[in-house]
């Protein structure tokens, strides 16, 4: 023989909330996870100046590998300079590594862009920008750190 | 239960007590934020020491004392500072040098982290100093002792309200285990923190830029213990004429890429200490100014002609000091002169103690022992009588040795060739680590504290060297000590016996 009794009114609610509970902390899990999950990174953009530039410079890619760099040349006061020559030269100090100059090419506007620029590994590294154009020849050194 | 009521008024108090207590500190307490930094230069013919007082805030001041010698030209030198990513410098001053040897201060902002170079010009040769301005930065245990600290006590406040509001008492013990789980989480960090390791440091370990400046704790490459870096190849320019003041330019090239080397940090008060011995037995350790990316220079006037060998120490970044001498020296021009160089003081096994003087002051030279190959030696200088000895370089005194060298010649071309170039150090005696007068010990600083500058006048009589000479023969021996602002070289000849002990 059995009886069946009809749960009270108060364990109904009682169980909603605990749905309830759930709910919230699996969505605080879920928007940590989010939030620190590892990204690779993206775009590395490095500023330098001389006496005679000021140079942005966006490394696509800095990871171990080719990247392109794009360069975005400027006179001290801000103006674009076109028509200047570029050779982007990535070095690694603390290994003795430095690799063979590559040509950027003017995209217009103070623009230029240089493709599969060699980052051999990972750690600190360094990009040679020799510059020539009429204001004048100057070399200027990005640290750009690479990650593996 | 009649009696909850009283209480319950005492609690909100309670609660503001403890959120008050472990609340975030508005200030951080960085290992990073730097002490002050000392650069002799040799600009023209001032010898100069340019201290770079700590940064406490960005944008913020940057206070520069420029301490002069005696015999330092009063004038006018022109500072300005520009940092890494701006063509024409932010900040400038002037520093009015007096006739009087002693301090000169300036001030220039400086309104971002990151890496700066400072320019001291005297109107014909300008110095370029590069140097890091840091930024307070909180630590990720930090935030974690923060943020433990302060879920406690939001959880304190939540626990006591559940527990007093709450028709079940037990719902009270969920926020009171985030409290203690807040609390395990604060307490871990604050206690494992002091043994965690630094990040790298921009600057002594990695080219500093600003994004490493502001979060160095930011992982953007693997982690390594060696930043190490190839050894410097030394070249030289110029064609000095003896009684003729003179360029000396150096040029320094990566052992392994032959590009410029332009990462040269501060060590031992400078960023490159170069020794020259000249043909008569003279000394000068002199501190060239960079005056663009891995180029230095040095204003000299060689007083004869002849050979000088010449010798360089610095440190690049990523730590290790090397000495790099110049292969091949440099050969003096010009008519034949004997230019007036104090005796030296002659040691060696008969005799143990001499007297010389330099600069006006009694120095007493003496050797514990006969000097023998092999086995520490210790010559000690007692410069005049009294502990008003200032600090060189961060040193009580320098001792330079070469050797060994023939008995006869030129001293120049024969340290050419010596196959022994040392650099010795002085920190002080004991009697001078007197707990009495802190900061003066002689002691290394703690706690990002800067040592005493030369200001400090309360070192010596008695400079201590020990050194092990590894080979017997005659060395050129100069001992360097600083009293009332003048550098004082006091030139040693020391003749050092085959050891007793048979060589295995």
């Amino acid at each position: 023989m059995t009886t069946t009794t009809r749960p009270p009114a108060g364990s109904r609610t009682r169980r909603s909330l605990v749905v309830a509970a759930i709910v919230a902390i699996a969505a605080v899990v879920a928007t940590l996870v989010a939030v620190l999950w590892p990204s690779p990174p993206g775009p590395a953009v490095l500023h330098a100046a001389s006496a005679h530039y000021a140079v942005t410079a966006t490394v696509q890619n800095p990871r171990p590998g080719n990247t392109s760099v794009s360069v975005d040349l400027t006179d001290p006061g801000g103006h674009p300079v076109s028509g200047a020559t570029i050779r982007i030269e990535p070095v690694m100090p603390q290994m003795g590594h430095a690799a063979p100059p590559i040509t950027a090419v003017p995209t217009g506007g103070g623009g230029y862009r240089a493709d599969g620029v060699p980052l051999l590994m990972a750690g600190s590294w360094q990009l040679l920008l020799s510059i020539g154009s009429s204001g004048g020849a100057d070399h200027l050194t990005l640290s750009l750190p690479v990650s593996g | 239960m009649t009696s909850f009521p009283r209480y319950r008024a005492l609690v909100p108090l309670v609660c503001l007590a403890f959120l008050l207590v472990a609340s975030p500190a508005a200030r951080a307490d960085s290992p990073s934020s730097g002490g002050d930094v000392t650069v002799a230069q040799t600009l023209g013919d001032r010898e100069l020491t340019v201290v770079l007082r700590r940064v406490t805030s960005v944008p913020g001041p940057l206070h520069l004392d420029v301490v002069t010698h005696a015999g330092t030209a009063p004038g006018r030198l022109s500072v300005a500072a520009r940092p890494g990513d701006a063509s024409d410098p932010t900040a400038t001053a002037t520093i009015e040098l007096g006739a009087d040897p002693q301090a000169y201060s300036a001030i220039v902002t400086v309104d971002r982290p990151g890496p700066w170079e400072l320019s001291l010009g005297d109107g014909v040769r300008t110095a370029r100093i590069p140097f890091v301005v840091p930024v307070q930065v909180i630590s990720p245990p930090e935030r974690l002792v923060y943020g433990g600290f302060l879920a406690a006590g939001v959880l304190l406040l939540v626990s006591v309200v559940t527990a007093t509001r709450a028709r079940r008492t037990a719902w009270a013990l969920l926020p009171a285990g985030g409290m203690l789980a807040g609390l395990a989480v604060a307490v871990t960090a604050a206690v494992l923190s002091a043994s965690l390791p630094l990040p790298p440091q921009p600057g002594t370990q990695l080219d500093p830029t600003v994004g490493n400046v502001t979060d160095p704790y930011a992982l953007t490459q693997p982690p390594t213990g060696d930043y190490s870096r190839p050894p410097v190849v030394l070249t030289l320019a110029g064609a000095p004429v003896a009684g003729r003041a003179g360029d000396l330019g150096l040029n320094l090239t990566d052992g392994s890429t032959g590009l410029a080397v332009d990462d040269l940090i501060v060590h031992d008060a400078a960023l490159v200490h170069l020794l020259l011995i000249g043909p008569d037995g003279e000394l000068w350790h002199e501190h060239p100014i960079r005056t663009a990316p891995g180029h230095y220079e040095l204003h000299f006037t060689p007083p004869a002609p002849g050979h000088y060998a010449l010798s360089a120490e610095l440190v690049r970044r990523g730590g290790g000091v090397q000495l790099v001498r110049a292969a091949a020296g440099i050969d003096v021009a010009g008519a034949p002169v004997t230019p007036a160089v104090p005796a030296p003081v002659r040691l060696g096994d008969r005799q143990l103690t001499d007297t010389a003087t330099a600069g006006g002051t009694r120095v007493t030279v003496t050797t514990t022992t006969p000097p023998a190959a092999g086995e520490p030696t210790t010559v000690t200088a007692r410069v005049g009588d009294t502990d008003d000895l200032q600090p060189w370089l961060g040193m009580a005194g320098h001792l330079i040795v070469a050797g060994p060298l023939p008995t006869g010649g030129p001293v120049g071309a024969a340290a050419q060739s010596a196959p022994v170039w040392a650099h010795v150090h002085a920190m002080g005696t004991m009697s001078t680590m007197d707990a009495s007068r802190p900061g003066m010990a002689g002691l290394p600083p703690l706690n990002g504290d800067s040592a005493p500058d030369e200001t400090v006048a309360g070192y010596g009589p008695d400079v201590p060297f020990t050194y092990t000479f590894p080979v017997p023969g005659r060395y050129r021996l100069w001992i360097q000590v600083e009293r009332r602002y003048a550098v004082l070289t006091v030139p040693v000849v020391l003749d050092v016996a085959p050891s007793a002990q048979e060589t295995p």
